[in-house]
C-alpha cells in the first residue's frame, strides 16, 4: 500500500459492497492515498495501537479521523469507539460513525461513548458518494485538530 | 292412782303433739273403708270444704284427676300393706282450683297386723310446684324454639359436657342428638385443645366474654365444612350458635383462586407481549441494519455503472439501469416508512396541553415551502388547543395536511381548510380539501399499512401516512374517520377524546 504514516483515514467496513462504494467515492475526492481498510474491530485496534499485524509500524500516524460502522465481526463498533474514547492517547481523534441504521438507540449511546458524528449512510447512490466527499473534505481539510492529536 | 296420774300425763302429752300438728301440717285421718273421719282445719282451709262435707265422704271428693289410675293404686297397695307412702299428690279444691301437698300416708294397725286407720300428714307445696311446671313451660317453649332454628345450637355446660343439642347442631356434626348429649367436647372431638376453636371456647367458659369466629369442621370421611361460630355465655355455662358459611366460603375461596388464575394468565400475556415487542424490536434493528445494506449496493453499483460506465451503454440500458435505482429508491422509502411506523408503537407518550393553531401554523409554514410554487390557499379556523403528546400529534398534522397539499396537486387554487367543530360534547379537528378525493366503496382500506386508493404514477407515496395517523391517534384514545366522493376532495377528521353523551 501506501507509506503507511501519510494515513489520514481509518476506514473500518466489513461489508465488500460498502465498502468499495466508499473507497470509490473517496478516490473520486482525491482522498484515497491516504486510506488505510480495517476489516472488523480487532484489525482497527491493531492498526491504531501499532499491534499485531501492525507491530512494525510507527506510532506517529497522521490520522485525521476514523470512519466506524456499527455492526464489525469479532469487535463491533460500540466497543471500538469504547476503547479510543477511554484512552487518552486515542481519545482527540475524530470519530465518524457510518452506519445503515437511523435507530434512535445507537445514535444515543454512540454520543454517550463520544463519538464526534453519526452519518446514516444514503440508500441512494448520490446521496452516499456525496455524504462520503464531504465528510472526507471536512475532516481532512477543514477540521482543525488540537495540537496534541496533530503531533501524533 | 299412779296409773291414772300416768295415763293422764301421756294423754295430755298426746293431745300437746296433735296440737303441735294442727298447727303446722294438713291431717286427716280416714277409717280402713277409706271414709274420712277426721280432718283439722288446715284442711278444710285449704280443700275449702267445711268439716260437716269432708266427713264420711272419701279422698274422691278432692281427686284433681291429675294422677294415673296405677299411681293411685300402687299408694293403696302400700298403705293396705301396713306400709307408710310418701309422695306429691295434686287435688282439687271445692271451687274447682287445684293444690299440690306433700304428703305422708302412716297406716295405724290393729291386733291382727291390719290397718285400722290411716293418718295422713300433708303440707302444701302449690306455690312450688307451680313455680316448676311454668318453668318447664318456659323450658320447654325455649328448646322447641331453639329445636326449630335454622342456626345450629348447643349448650355446654360448666363440666364441659353437651347439656343441649338441637337437631341442626346435630345434623352440622354428624352425629344424633343423643351421641352427644352426655359428652364433653373433648369427648366428642378428641385433639380440639389444640384447635383455636377450643381457646375461644375456654375464652368465654373461663372469662365469660362472648366470641365470634369461623371455623372449620373436618368429617372422618376426609370432608369439611365452615361454619361461622358465636359463643355466648348462658347460666348454665356457654351457648354455641352456629352457621354453614362453607357455600359463601367456598365461592369465596373460588373468586381467590380465579384471581390468582387471572393474575397467572395476565402475567403470562404480559411476558408474552414483552417477548413478541423485543422480537419485533430486534427485527426492525435487523431490517434497519441489514436490509439497507444491499439495497445501497443494487442502488450504488447501477449508479456505478451508470457514472463510468454509462456512455458506452445504449439509452435503453441507461434506462434500464435508472429504473433498478428508482425501484431501489422507493424499496428505502418503504423501509423506512415501515421502521417509523414500527417505531411508533414502542414509543412512549407523554401527554401535555398543545397548542394546536401554533403547531398547525408551524407545519403549514414548513410545507409551504415544499409547494413547488404551486398556489394552495390555506384557510385555517380556530384550533382550540388539545390534551396529548406533541411529538406526535405534530406527526398526525404532518401526514393530514401532506395528504391535502399533494392531492390538491391538480388543483388551482387548491384549498385547504383547517378547522375544529363540536361533536357530542367532544372537539373534532377536520382537515378538508379540494383535490382528488377519493371512491366512498374503498374508505375502509384508507388505514391499512401500505394501502393505496390511487396508483403510483398519479400519486406518490408508500401507504403508510394514514396509517401512521390512525395509530397515533388510537394511541391517544381518539378516532379518525374521512368522507370523499372522487374528484369533489376528502375531508379527515379526528377527535382525541371519547364522547361524553350518547344521542338518543
Amino acid at each position: 500500500m501506501n507509506n503507511i504514516n501519510e494515513i489520514e483515514i481509518l476506514l473500518i467496513e466489513d461489508n465488500q459492497d460498502d465498502l468499495d462504494m466508499t473507497l470509490r467515492a473517496l478516490r473520486n475526492s482525491n482522498f484515497a492515498n491516504r486510506v488505510e481498510v480495517a476489516r472488523d474491530g480487532v484489525e482497527a485496534l491493531e492498526f491504531i495501537f501499532c499491534e499485531g499485524r501492525h507491530a512494525g509500524r510507527k506510532r506517529e500516524n497522521k490520522l485525521k479521523v476514523i470512519l466506524l460502522d456499527l455492526k464489525l465481526p469479532k469487535m463491533d463498533g460500540f466497543e471500538v469507539l469504547k476503547r479510543l474514547k477511554s484512552n487518552p492517547e486515542t481519545r482527540a481523534i475524530p470519530v465518524v460513525v457510518l452506519t445503515s441504521s437511523r435507530e434512535q438507540r445507537d445514535v444515543v449511546e454512540t454520543y454517550q461513548l463520544g463519538v464526534n458524528s453519526y452519518i446514516v449512510k444514503p440508500v441512494n447512490f448520490e446521496g452516499f458518494a456525496a455524504a462520503v466527499r464531504d465528510l472526507g473534505m471536512y475532516w481532512l481539510l477543514l477540521n482543525q485538530p488540537p495540537e496534541t492529536a496533530a503531533q501524533r | 292412782m299412779q296409773a291414772e296420774q300416768q295415763l293422764k300425763a301421756t294423754l295430755k302429752e298426746i293431745s300437746d303433739l296433735k296440737a303441735a300438728l294442727d298447727e303446722h301440717a294438713i291431717v286427716a285421718i280416714t277409717d280402713s273403708q277409706g271414709k274420712i273421719t277426721y280432718v283439722n282445719d288446715k284442711f278444710c282451709a285449704i280443700s275449702k270444704y267445711s268439716r260437716h262435707e269432708l266427713l264420711g265422704q272419701d279422698h274422691r271428693i278432692i281427686n284433681s284427676g291429675h294422677h294415673s289410675k296405677s299411681f293411685i293404686r300402687e299408694l293403696w297397695t302400700t298403705i293396705a300393706g301396713g306400709k307408710v307412702w310418701k309422695g306429691e299428690i295434686k287435688n282439687k279444691a271445692k271451687d274447682g282450683t287445684f293444690y299440690w301437698v306433700d304428703t305422708t300416708i302412716v297406716p295405724f294397725l290393729n291386733e291382727d297386723g291390719k290397718p285400722r286407720q290411716y293418718v295422713a300428714i300433708r303440707a302444701d307445696i302449690t306455690s312450688r310446684k307451680l313455680a316448676e311446671e311454668a318453668l318447664r313451660l318456659s323450658e320447654s317453649r325455649f328448646r322447641s324454639t331453639l329445636d326449630n332454628m335454622l342456626e345450629g345450637c348447643q349448650i355446654i355446660g360448666f363440666n364441659w359436657r353437651y347439656t343441649y343439642v338441637n337437631a341442626v347442631a346435630a345434623r352440622q356434626s354428624r352425629r344424633s342428638k343423643s351421641d352427644l348429649v352426655g359428652l364433653t367436647i373433648m369427648e366428642a372431638y378428641p385433639g380440639i385443645e389444640s384447635a383455636p376453636v377450643f381457646t375461644a371456647i375456654r375464652r368465654c367458659m373461663i372469662d365469660r366474654i362472648s366470641q365470634e369466629l369461623e371455623n372449620e369442621l373436618r368429617y372422618d370421611d376426609g370432608g369439611s365444612a365452615w361454619f361461622q361460630l358465636v359463643i355466648q355465655p348462658v347460666p348454665e355455662g356457654i351457648f354455641i350458635l352456629s352457621m354453614d358459611i362453607t357455600e359463601r366460603k367456598r365461592a369465596g375461596e373460588r373468586v381467590h383462586q380465579l384471581n390468582l388464575e387471572l393474575e397467572q394468565r395476565v402475567r403470562d400475556r404480559t411476558a408474552e407481549l414483552e417477548a413478541v415487542n423485543k422480537e419485533l424490536e430486534a427485527f426492525s434493528y435487523s431490517v434497519s441494519h441489514d436490509l439497507r445494506a444491499p439495497l445501497r449496493a443494487v442502488n450504488g453499483f447501477a449508479g456505478i455503472v451508470l457514472e463510468d460506465y454509462g456512455r458506452h451503454l445504449p439509452v435503453e440500458g441507461r434506462r434500464y439501469l435508472e429504473r433498478i435505482q428508482a425501484g431501489g429508491r422507493r424499496m428505502g422509502e418503504l423501509i423506512d416508512d415501515l421502521l417509523a411506523l414500527s417505531r411508533l408503537s414502542r414509543q412512549s407518550m407523554n401527554r401535555e396541553t398543545v397548542d394546536i393553531g401554533g403547531l398547525v401554523r408551524e407545519v403549514i409554514a414548513e410545507l409551504n415551502a415544499q409547494t413547488d410554487g404551486r398556489k394552495v390557499q390555506f384557510k385555517v379556523r380556530n384550533l382550540p388547543p388539545c390534551n396529548a403528546d406533541t411529538g406526535l400529534i405534530r406527526q398526525v398534522w404532518v401526514n393530514l395536511i401532506t395528504n391535502a397539499v399533494k392531492y390538491t396537486r391538480h388543483r388551482n387554487p387548491a384549498r385547504i381548510q383547517i378547522g375544529c367543530s363540536r361533536d357530542n360534547g367532544r372537539n373534532v379537528y377536520f382537515v378538508a380539501d379540494n383535490g382528488a378525493g377519493f371512491d366512498m366503496q374503498y374508505a375502509s382500506k384508507l388505514f391499512g399499512v401500505f394501502q393505496r386508493l390511487h396508483r403510483a404514477d398519479e400519486f406518490e407515496g408508500t401507504g403508510v401516512g394514514l396509517a401512521i395517523a390512525q395509530r397515533i391517534i388510537h394511541r391517544h384514545g381518539g378516532h379518525i374517520w374521512a368522507e370523499a366522493a372522487v374528484d369533489r376532495g376528502a375531508t379527515f377528521r379526528f377527535t382525541l377524546e371519547e364522547p361524553q353523551f350518547h344521542n338518543p
